[in-house]
């Protein structure tokens, strides 16, 4: 039974998207996961989170995947055991010497390889399956065909996004925002990048600034880099097929909209297995909460982007 | 001595300009298939390129595409096998996968690339026991960080000049604009084009996006010479055939002299949109700290 996992960007939100229908929720260790410190829990919270879950007989993962610096590995160490007792089902790496550290120390503890490790290809798959990951995290771009020969040739599990953004670049493989503006902070003891997603802190969005393509002349202005959108919906009944975790991103986003988006697709999975589809309601359903969304996202696009002008002007 | 290499992405460039300066080069264009010339998709151009560096005895480095999805991987083992046909010195990738394949199935020698996204330690020494041979930090590193990596038995290179990549796409953006440039692949991409938006300026190669600004270390050379890596490289890729020439007899003399300002002034006469140092001191990537030069 492919699994459904929503984001935790609060208690309040690992609450309602299990109330919601949730199989699972990934949360944010604080400091340390790829979001603003505001969307990560701390370590009370995390226990809390954990209750909450094994209550409801469902699991949490959570989500390590900032890269530390060298002198930062022995505090990844004892974050890792933390975790470990505290119970979570899962952590969620981007770095692969990491992954072979959690699967030295806890080969019990599942490895999910990130979103950020930007997942390609095959062999890529198949390496990333032999450092300790049991679940890779599928780039958006990647085409259902690919998706199943990754899935047949590495025989490792797969996690599809079906409610993201999909970026100009390859996810993980982007510093643009760091080039723009970047503040070196720290909490706890751990260095935290504002500014780079790869190494902790938020990306500025410089994507949907507003750019010129110039040259001789100014060919175009205006215009973003692409920075769309991303929810599936058609390719869901055939997905829940072969691949093994269907996530929801959306830490940053209210507590109320992701727990519709969430309860949206927990009753469109259900008809899918049911096999009572039929996909137009469906469709004008999902266009109702893209518009909601949509409208949380550019509220907080613009209190980034004046974030980064700020770190410039400093 | 540090090696000091660039990169030439097709037969064209290499038979218009001088890599006198260089140690080794770094063949092919890794962010575009299409390319025009590009010697990863290019076999006869690849072997007279190989031929004609090797009788200037330098060493050859063959690169790969940067960003292989599943039906990438056949034309990359093609060009794989190609390489060890022509007895190159390397391989140079950027993938995972792609690396693991080489050792596991050539055990030849591996560079990894910038975009392999090394960031920590652990992942230094796991490479190491891979077998891999040398690594590129991932460009996001302060040199505190890099030098930490020494640790290991794994050669380091860095860029010391040229244009960074600052990410990576399934496709050409640029193409989007092919009627309001009134140019298409493979010819757009070799203009002087550029993303601008207020106080950022990118320039469009590719599936790539690299920095508008040139990276120079030129003031900063010993910072680096007292980690004591192994190559510096200059990123040419993109640029104007005289320019890898250029740049690269600067830093020669800069590796085997000292600071000549009038070197420094021509490195930044070269950057249209100025220069930089990456994020080898900390902060954003397009600031230019200050150094020798004040």
């Amino acid at each position: 039974m492919v699994e459904l996992l929503a984001p935790g960007g609060s208690l309040e939100m690992v609450k309602a998207v299990f109330d919601a229908g949730a199989d699972s929720v990934y949360v944010g260790v604080k400091g340390w996961s790829r979001r603003a410190s505001r969307y990560e829990l701390d370590d009370e919270q995390i226990i809390k989170a954990v209750k909450i879950a094994e209550n409801d007989g469902k699991s949490v993962r959570a989500a390590i995947n900032a890269m530390p610096k060298t002198h930062e590995i022995k505090m990844f160490k004892e974050k890792l055991d933390f975790l470990y007792s505290a119970g979570v089902d899962a952590v969620i790496l981007n770095d692969v010497g990491l992954m072979k550290i959690v699967k030295d120390s806890y080969p019990d503890l599942k490895i999910v390889a990130s979103i950020g490790c930007n997942i390609l290809n095959y062999e890529e798959a198949k390496f990333y399956r032999d450092a300790g990951a049991r679940m890779i995290v599928a780039d958006c771009k990647l085409s259902m065909d690919e998706l199943r020969e990754i899935k047949e040739k590495a025989r490792v599990g797969i996690e599809v996004l079906i409610h993201a953004n999909t970026d100009f670049t390859y996810l993980g493989k982007c510093w643009m925002s760091s080039y723009k503006a970047l503040r070196v902070e720290s909490i706890n003891g751990k260095s935290y990048y504002v500014g780079s997603p790869n190494r902790g802190g938020v990306c500025f969005r410089p994507c949907l600034m507003k750019w010129s393509l110039i040259g001789n002349k100014t060919y175009a202005e205006g215009f973003n880099l692409p920075n769309t959108m991303f929810l599936l919906l058609d390719e869901i009944p055939e997905l829940v097929n072969f691949v093994d975790c269907l996530k929801i991103q959306g830490r940053e986003y209210s507590t109320g909209l992701i727990k519709k988006i969430v309860e949206f697709y927990r009753n469109f999975m259900d008809a899918c297995i049911a096999n009572e589809v039929n996909l137009d309601d469906w469709r004008a359903k999902l266009h109702e909460l893209a518009k909601q969304r949509d409208a949380e996202r550019i509220r907080k696009t613009i209190e980034l982007m004046k974030v980064a002008d700020n770190e410039i002007r400093i | 001595m540090v090696e000091l290499v660039t990169n030439v992405p097709t037969l064209e460039v290499l038979s218009k300009c001088s890599v006198e300066p260089y140690d080794a080069i770094y063949l092919g264009n890794p962010y575009c298939w299409d390319y025009d010339g590009n010697l990863i998709s290019n076999f006869n151009d690849l072997e007279v390129a190989i031929e004609m560096l090797k009788e200037m005895g330098k060493k050859v480095y063959i690169t790969t595409f940067a960003a292989p999805r599943n039906a990438d991987l056949p034309k990359i083992f093609k060009l794989i096998d190609k390489a060890l046909e022509l007895n190159v010195d390397a391989i140079e990738s950027t993938n995972y996968g792609v690396i693991n394949y080489i050792k596991k199935e050539y055990d030849f020698r591996v560079h990894a690339g910038g975009f392999t996204n090394i960031y920590t330690s652990a992942t230094v020494e796991l490479l190491e026991n891979l077998g891999v041979e040398r690594i590129m930090p991932a460009y996001e590193l302060p040199i505190e960080d890099i030098e930490k990596f020494k640790e290991y038995d794994v050669e380091i290179e860095v860029v010391v000049h040229g244009k960074i990549p600052l990410g990576i796409s399934h496709n050409c953006f640029l193409l989007e604009f092919k009627d309001d440039v009134g140019m298409d692949c493979p010819h757009i991409c070799k203009q002087e084009i550029w993303y601008k938006s207020d106080d950022l300026v990118l320039k469009p190669f590719g599936n790539a996006t690299l920095s508008g600004k040139d990276l120079c270390m030129y003031e900063h050379i010993e910072k680096l010479n007292e980690l004591n890596l192994d190559a510096y490289r200059i990123e040419s890729i993109s640029e104007r055939i005289s320019y890898r020439e250029m740049v690269g007899k600067i830093y020669r003399k800069r590796l085997e002299g000292g600071f000549i300002k009038e070197d420094f002034e021509k490195l930044k006469s070269l950057a249209k949109y100025g220069i930089c140092n990456g994020f080898y001191f900390n902060k954003a990537g397009q600031i230019y700290v200050g150094g020798l030069d004040g």
